[in-house]
């Protein structure tokens, strides 16, 4: 009798889904689970949420799973809802508790270091797993041609306040440096020269205020800048990657 | 196109309703109710109403009051409280999931704002529900009262009968100190806000509490007071730099005294919100305690 309500509900759950009423197959899923107790259907739910853009609902189903190990699904849906954190951990897990690794598994683990931009590792991953991957050594190098390196927004900010403009030299923007050394430069000039013609009061407070904009301001802007590049570096990775996946990807299928 | 898009849209919609139906038809009502306890357990409350539109087929009433309750208690998870009052009032008094319905309904009406109805419906509560529940409805009545400010009506209702709940009688001393906040607040006036920032530019502010505000107004408009000042000493009245400076320092001035007198008003506000919202969370406890 249960077996019965089984095989309806999931094989209801199938054809909503294939007419892409993922909201009432998700329903027909769970109540496939509710029935049977099969967890199978809890993979499929989330396989409609996943389809919805709901990774945190897709997440939920997947982890009520307890049967079998989800740690990759977890993973790209967490990967997907753009918490590369917790991806990252997930798959340090996955690693951790099966010996050999497949290659949906690393070609997501290097997609999740990328987007956590840390391209140092992302060079030393895929060169470790290249055969895994199917990326051969030279279109790594190809790959890593420009010498790409993460701006620490931190550490631009601090310059920036040492040397006004150098924090923007440093995220890779020479002329937006110059720019803010120079306008920092011209505010201290202002103050100087109201001070010698004795307009004290203007020439401390409006000095002041000049300088203190321009040299807090281009310090933070410095900051920004190099979360940006990261970013703009990160897509570009990104991009030179999945080019390379589908070059490995036609090369396994002739 | 667009029109053919809707057609094919409303054909699948009602396909998959259909298909939906056929799966819930297949089910004893009470394991229907399992599978709705079920999504409420796992908080699919999205679910639960997706699945609510599949099982219209109530066989009798009570059935349907059932059904009634737990797309109201589905609705009001979801915090939308209109659908969720609407499902709630239609739950009959016979039915067991009466009292639970008429409160949840009479709490989000009050949320809403809609004070003076649920205001009524609560004073006729005791004809309709169990004498426990009818004590709920007199807190909520209490709580009705201190949002519209009635103290006469607020004081009318005796403390003492809440004492033979716990939960009642603390989420009443709460709100009897929300009470005394609200007397004990000195009264302030923008007109007093005022005329203290165009003596002193900012301390209309700190009258009202923003000592920081205050400091900040203080400091801006006493900037450019001085460099007005200077470029009067040094260039006279009519040079560039004191209609410059000497503009920047009246219209500051003149603006910190409209801001002060607004402070008050906008400060006053602010207080009223924070205690209405500390008033509907205070009636929410008793409810949330009983019910979830």
């Amino acid at each position: 009798m249960f077996l019965l309500g089984f095989y309806t509900t999931r094989g209801q759950g199938d054809s909503l889904f294939q007419i892409g009423a993922y909201e009432l197959a998700a329903v027909s899923y769970e109540l496939a689970y509710f029935t049977s107790g099969n967890e199978g259907a809890l993979i499929q739910k989330s396989e409609c949420y996943k389809q919805l853009g709901e990774y945190d609902q897709a997440l939920r189903a997947v982890e009520r799973v307890n049967g079998r190990e989800t740690n990759y699904e977890q993973a790209l849906l967490l990967y997907l809802s753009v918490d590369y954190e917790r991806s990252y951990n997930k798959l340090l897990q996955l690693s951790l508790q099966s010996a050999s690794l497949d290659q949906e598994t690393a070609v997501l683990m290097a997609l999740v270091l990328i987007a956590k931009q840390d391209f140092q590792e992302v060079k030393k991953y895929l060169v470790t797993h290249q055969g895994l991957i199917g990326l051969d050594q030279k279109e790594i190098d190809l790959m890593f041609s420009k010498k790409l390196k993460y701006k620490k927004p931190n550490k631009a900010y601090n310059l920036s306040l040492w040397m006004p403009g150098i924090g923007q030299m440093y995220a890779g923007h020479f002329g937006k440096g110059l720019v803010s050394g120079g306008l920092v430069a011209g505010a201290t000039g202002f103050t100087l020269y109201s001070l010698l013609n004795r307009y004290y009061f203007s020439g401390v407070l409006t000095g002041a205020a000049l300088f203190y904009t321009f040299y807090l301001g281009g310090a933070r802007y410095a900051g920004q800048l190099a979360e940006q590049k990261n970013e703009k570096n990160a897509k570009a990775l990104k991009h030179a990657f999945s080019e390379g996946i589908k070059k490995a990807e036609l090369k396994v299928q002739p | 196109m667009k029109e053919k898009l809707k057609i094919i849209g409303i054909i699948i919609g009602s396909i998959s309703l259909s298909m939906m139906y056929s799966t819930a038809k297949g089910q004893s009502f009470s394991e229907q109710i399992g599978f709705l306890d079920h999504l409420r357990r796992i908080e699919a409350y999205n679910e639960g109403l997706l699945y609510l539109d599949t099982v219209s087929g109530a066989n009798t009433e009570g059935q349907s009051d059932t059904l009634n309750y737990y797309r109201g208690k589905f609705h009001y998870y979801q915090v939308s409280l209109g659908p969720s009052i609407t499902a709630f009032d239609r739950v009959r008094s016979q039915s067991p999931f009466f009292d639970e319905s008429f409160l949840l309904s009479s709490y989000q009406m009050i949320y809403a704002g809609n004070w003076t109805s649920s205001q009524s419906r609560l004073l006729r509560a005791a004809e309709r529900v169990t004498k426990e529940s009818a004590l709920i409805s007199t807190f909520l009545l209490s709580g009705v009262y201190l949002l519209d400010r009635d103290f006469v009506g607020f004081d009318s209702i005796a403390t003492d009968q809440f004492t033979i709940n716990g939960q009642l009688k603390t989420a009443h001393q709460r709100l009897n100190n929300i009470r005394s906040d609200i007397t004990a607040r000195k009264h302030k006036s923008p007109f007093v806000a005022g005329l203290l920032s165009t003596i002193l530019p900012g301390a209309g502010q700190m009258y009202t509490g923003n000592i920081g505000q205050g400091a900040m107004s203080l400091l801006t408009i006493g900037l450019f007071g001085l460099q007005a000042y200077e470029s009067y000493q040094k260039d006279g009245l009519k040079s560039a730099r004191f209609i410059l400076f000497g503009g920047l320092f009246g219209g500051f001035y003149v603006a910190n005294i409209w801001g002060a007198a607004l402070g008050v008003k906008i400060e006053r506000q602010e207080f009223n919100d924070q205690v209405n919202e500390s008033i509907l969370v205070t009636m929410h406890v008793p409810l949330r305690f009983l019910y979830n």
